[in-house]
């Protein structure tokens, strides 16, 4: 079969319907951290570039509002151990936005829970992610500095017991794929929380230095599939994932059901499409870089204080290169041509694939069907 | 008794969408609205109390086939629709 040659998009144009701006930022205020977590997207090449003051964090709160964000989540690094995060939050609230704050847990204590009680900061806030990787110190600190767990846990209760909206997000590594229905028990019956959502180390960051230790084999993510499929079955539905085994093993339950129809595709596959969040936010380094996606630090889009924001959103070719990517029909790439189950797939995460092969247009081998089902070799070890 | 007046809530954030008009949205109540071209002329307006009459004029300006009691309507209508989360009213009717 012969296919059609696309045509080359203008970068610097956005594709159409783009918003003027995003309502939402990911903003990673910090590179510090106070722990180094081995599977962490943010370590390696980002531990060496400065945090921007709090003036410059401050400018730019009042600059994106008016543009018209409404909600930013700040990330590192560690957000708390920016000694002015609550001046940091002040200044976001007075810039009429909301907030969402993801962390470690270590360093949240009554003392954090007093500061968030002072003004509009905790009417503002829509929730803290707490990342928790195993139901034991053992597990959990596999991947963290000792007495990581005790912390984190301790952190994580208090925000419940305080009526927080606090969230938990697990990340799937070699270390705690066994603890996996230990950790749903903890979350969801001994500290009471109404779900949690899980992802999967990749090789990003850190996890490049440890990816033996820490990144699934096939194996393994076929076993964490199986196992995160019964536990959220067994609770009901409380275990989310937009991306990594549980969110894979859906992907695939649908391809099966698909092809049971007699289906060749589904709507809204069949391309590289599998992020659509570059049409709705980016974000901005702890230096002040412009990049499309926290996964993507080495896409810059420009720099804040230097370039435009809004430019840099509609005009950048570093973020309209993600977007447009979705246009590339799988079945043109080498790697999944003539493959029958290319009408159901999305190619996987644009960030997993730069980290991996240094390019955007290139599909995933870890969320490949076609893999999965042993009916092509992986690309290698952990592919 | 003093006239009802009408006057933007501080909290809201207003964005200039162009020909399309402009988005308020109210960072405490989490809550949105879009306002076509009129209704962004009015929220200008209500940097400063303003009473029904005063925005029915302006819309009368704005429009000028239309009658007062129509732009009255039209006004009280307007700002009922934002009330309280965008536009606070004194003396206070919540």
């Amino acid at each position: 079969m012969s296919i059609e040659p696309l045509p080359i998009p203008d970068l610097t144009v956005p594709p159409p319907g783009l918003p003027r701006f995003p309502q939402e930022l990911d903003l990673c205020i910090t590179g510090r951290c106070n722990l180094k977590c081995r599977y962490c997207f943010y370590a390696d090449e980002m531990a060496a570039r400065n945090d921007l003051p709090t003036e410059r964090w401050f400018a730019l709160f009042e600059e994106v509002s008016k543009l018209g964000v409404q909600r930013l989540c700040l990330t590192g690094g560690e957000v708390f151990t920016r000694t002015d995060l609550f001046e940091l939050i002040d200044g976001i609230i007075a810039s009429k936005m909301r907030y969402s704050l993801l962390t470690n847990g270590t360093l949240i204590s009554r003392q954090t829970l007093d500061a968030f009680a002072v003004g509009k900061r905790r009417l503002r806030l829509d929730s803290i992610q707490v990342s928790i990787d195993g139901s034991r110190a053992e597990i959990h600190d596999k991947s963290r500095p000792p007495k990581s767990f005790d912390r984190a846990i301790a952190g994580l209760r208090l925000l419940k017991e305080a009526g927080f909206p606090v969230t938990v997000r697990v990340t799937v590594n070699r270390a705690n794929l066994d603890d996996l229905p230990g950790i749903a028990r903890l979350l969801l019956e001994d500290v009471g929380l109404g779900g949690f959502s899980t992802n999967e180390a990749e090789q990003l960051g850190s996890a490049r230095c440890y990816g033996d230790s820490v990144v699934l084999t096939p194996a393994e993510r076929r076993r964490a599939m199986e196992m995160l499929s019964a536990l959220s079955k067994k609770y009901d539905g409380r275990i989310s994932a937009s991306a990594g085994p549980l969110a894979l093993a859906r992907h695939f339950a649908e391809i099966e059901e698909s092809l049971a129809r007699g289906e060749t595709s589904r709507p809204g596959r069949g391309k590289l499409c599998a992020c659509g969040g570059v049409l709705g936010k980016m974000a901005i380094l702890h230096d002040g870089s412009i990049v499309p996606c926290n996964l993507l630090p080495t896409l810059t889009m420009g720099v804040f204080g230097l370039h435009s924001l809004s430019e840099a959103w509609r005009s950048s070719p570093a973020i309209n290169a993600v977007r447009y990517r979705r246009d590339i029909p799988l079945a043109s790439l080498p790697s999944c041509r003539g493959c029958a189950y290319a009408g159901f797939c999305t190619g996987g995460c644009p960030g997993s694939v730069m980290a991996r092969y240094g390019k955007l247009n290139v599909r995933d081998p870890n969320v490949c069907y076609r893999i999965f089902k042993g009916e092509e070799p992986g690309d290698e070890v952990h592919g | 008794m003093s006239e009802k007046t009408y006057r933007a809530n501080e909290v809201v954030s207003c964005v200039d969408e162009g020909e399309d008009g402009a988005m308020l949205y109210n960072p405490d109540k989490d809550d949105t609205v879009v306002l076509n071209p009129s209704g962004r002329g009015i929220w200008a307006l209500l940097s400063a109390p303003r009473t029904l009459d005063e925005i029915a004029v302006h819309l009368a300006a704005d429009y000028p086939d239309v009658t007062r009691e129509q732009a009255l309507k039209d006004a009280e209508q307007f700002i009922q629709s934002l009330v309280p989360s965008f536009v606070i009213a004194s003396p206070d009717e919540h």
